[in-house]
């Protein structure tokens, strides 16, 4: 049965290989082509053309697509995804392991700063249900939850950044300081760090309240929890020990799926705070036309996520023993 | 469902009266919007980030022009595109999901397979990469691209309430009778789901309003006529705006109206789900 996941997994990451490699391809006036043109408009000869393109987007124009399809392949297989264009002569695999440490940074911490909020914000309001703070976040939840972070980004970066001036507007740290390990630099990342993190934070942490309120009132209501009050049990035990785990389970696949759904919303929260992650390189690649990066960077997204997808079934099979493998799937 | 229940429902809380209103409102200033100003928005160099006046509630842009004019000519295309992509999602989930819930075997495990895919691969760099390769114009294209990044949710969730809904007796019942499958999908099974995909009718409009607006946020689409997203991408690319704390309304504006929107969906779908689920009604 793990065999037949990690194949599935296997298939989708050769899936989305094959879609990188057939967009950039096949579109109309698509870019290997074009660059082509525009060398041979030029006066470069036709050879140091056919080179100068292989180099940029690993394709041979003069061979089959069957032939440049599997040389593709093979290249990204081993990380290769070519030269980038906006960076001239780095290769795109270098520029992505840069920017790949900030956006696991940022959108880590957001993940699990947003799931604690809303798991113990939740469980509060589902254990009393009506009272003033379920009143009061329940409706708020439902309006922030799916508000595109680039709309709350743009908010704090107005407010904290531009009005109130408290924190930096962009960056990953402060100009003025050579990244070193001292304590200066720690802060100067951790303060540039706050606003990118807010922005996650407040358009996630509703999605979380909302699921944690239900399933725990679900939860509340489940015939083991009444024995285990009867059996006089400390209800702060009963909480702790039973009512938050079983809640907090069906919750965990959907930790997993938002890793991908961050990840790909870091383009909008990037780009508006200048912060050298993934998100932030994909939209300059987009605007400069970048595709060798565009290719790599969205064959990395979507190979990060598959694996994350992967784990988070084999984990939780271990979590929850009354799931299979075949449940699951 | 009888619009007298309805009304009689949003009467019950401010807040579902609240939210019926805000979207008609942003119905009628779809419609009636670019009406009021058919020769485009008047600008005037004069005017340049003018705080709000009586001619400008609120206030004026870098180049002078009313900051609710933009909000309102806007708010068509933005609506138009976004209440297409909406449909656009409903009929493709609601079809993949009904074959692939109903039919079950070899159909269910390729399209779920594909719907699988579609949900894994992170939407927005998808939306993207082909905003950036296929020339995006006029509402229709841009609905069916925003409907790429959003059908696998709905046919996932069709699929399981098939699933559910084909247990019943009364499908038990038809099928007996032998009403064949495509009568009993369409016509027996279909309408019982009809309260459920009419919320997330409107919960798909507001997605898409998201997804829109942060294409032209990030300027990959090309921009033709004024619209939310394009005021924000102009407050940060044109008039670097949000650096200047004088642009408070032309940066401020799209942003409350997408809130607003939102919590007009949100309210409205509460009342309608307690229309169809009665059971919910409290005291």
């Amino acid at each position: 049965m793990i065999w037949r996941r990690v194949g599935l997994a296997l298939v989708m990451i050769w899936m989305t290989v094959t879609a990188t490699f057939f967009i950039v391809r096949l579109m109309p006036g698509n870019p290997a082509t074009f660059e082509l043109h525009v060398l041979l408009k030029r006066g470069v000869s036709y050879n140091m053309a056919l080179q100068h393109v292989k180099t940029l987007y690993g394709i041979n124009l003069h061979q089959s697509l069957l032939v440049q399809y599997l040389q593709y392949v093979g290249n990204a297989l081993h990380g290769n995804f070519g030269d980038s264009i906006l960076y001239p002569d780095i290769p795109v695999i270098h520029l992505i392991g840069k920017a790949l440490p900030w956006t696991v940074f940022t959108v880590g911490t957001a993940l699990l700063t947003s799931f604690l909020i809303g798991v113990s914000l939740g469980t509060v309001a589902a254990y009393r249900r009506h009272g003033w703070l379920d009143r009061l976040l329940t409706p708020l939840a439902a309006i922030l939850n799916g508000v595109p972070n680039y709309l709350t980004g743009t908010i704090l970066l107005f407010v904290f950044g531009v009005v109130l001036g408290w924190l930096p507007q962009n960056g990953p740290y402060s100009a003025a300081i050579t990244p070193n390990v001292s304590l200066a630099f720690l802060i100067s990342v951790l303060r540039h760090a706050i606003l990118p993190i807010g922005a996650y934070v407040i358009s996630q942490w509703g999605s979380w309240f909302l699921l944690m309120k239900s399933s725990t009132v679900s939860t509340l209501g489940t015939e083991f929890i009444v024995g285990a009050r009867s059996y006089g049990i400390a209800s702060s035990v009963v909480m702790r020990e039973y009512v938050a785990p079983n809640s907090m389970l069906p919750l965990f696949t959907n930790l997993v799926l938002s890793i991908g759904f961050m990840f790909g919303g870091s383009v909008f929260v990037e780009t508006i705070f200048s912060y050298p992650g993934i998100g932030y390189l994909f939209s300059s690649s987009v605007s400069g036309r970048d595709y060798p990066l565009m290719q790599g960077l969205f064959a990395v997204l979507t190979v990060a996520v598959i694996i994350s997808n992967l784990v988070a079934d084999l984990l939780y099979v271990k979590l929850d023993p009354r799931i299979s493998l075949e449940d699951a799937a | 469902m009888k619009i007298e229940t309805l009304w009689i429902t949003l009467r019950k809380r401010p807040s579902y009266m609240l939210g019926a209103v805000i979207l008609l409102g942003f119905a009628v200033m779809a419609i009636v919007g670019p009406m009021l100003y058919p020769h485009g928005i008047p600008s005037n160099p004069n005017e340049l980030y003018a705080p709000p006046s009586w001619q400008h509630p609120l206030g004026t842009d870098y180049a002078g022009r009313g900051v609710l004019a933009q909000i309102l000519v806007g708010s068509r295309y933005v609506l138009e595109v976004a209440a297409l992509a909406a449909l656009f999602t409903m009929v493709v989930g609601v079809v993949l999901g009904l074959l692939s819930g109903y039919l079950g075997g070899v159909v269910d495990v390729v399209l779920m397979r594909l719907t699988d895919f579609i949900l894994t691969v992170p939407s927005y760099p998808l939306l993207i990469i082909i905003a950036s390769v296929v020339s995006i114009s006029g509402p229709v294209p841009m609905a069916l691209l925003l409907t790429l990044n959003s059908w696998g949710g709905m046919a996932r969730a069709i699929r399981s309430q098939v699933l559910s809904l084909k247990q019943q007796d009364y499908i038990e019942a038809a099928r007996s009778l032998e009403l064949g499958p495509a009568h009993i999908a369409f016509r027996e099974i279909l309408p019982m789901m009809m309260p459920y995909i009419l919320m997330h009718l409107i919960l798909a409009v507001t997605s898409a309003v998201y997804g829109e607006v942060g294409l032209f946020f990030l300027g990959i689409v090309p921009i033709q006529s004024t619209n939310w997203g394009v005021m924000l991408n102009f407050a940060y690319s044109e008039a670097g705006a949000i650096y200047s704390t004088s642009s408070v309304f032309y940066l401020m504006a799209p942003l409350a109206a997408i809130i607003l929107l939102q919590m007009g969906a949100v309210n409205f779908t509460n009342a309608l789900d307690e229309v169809f689920n009665p059971q919910l009604r409290e005291g």
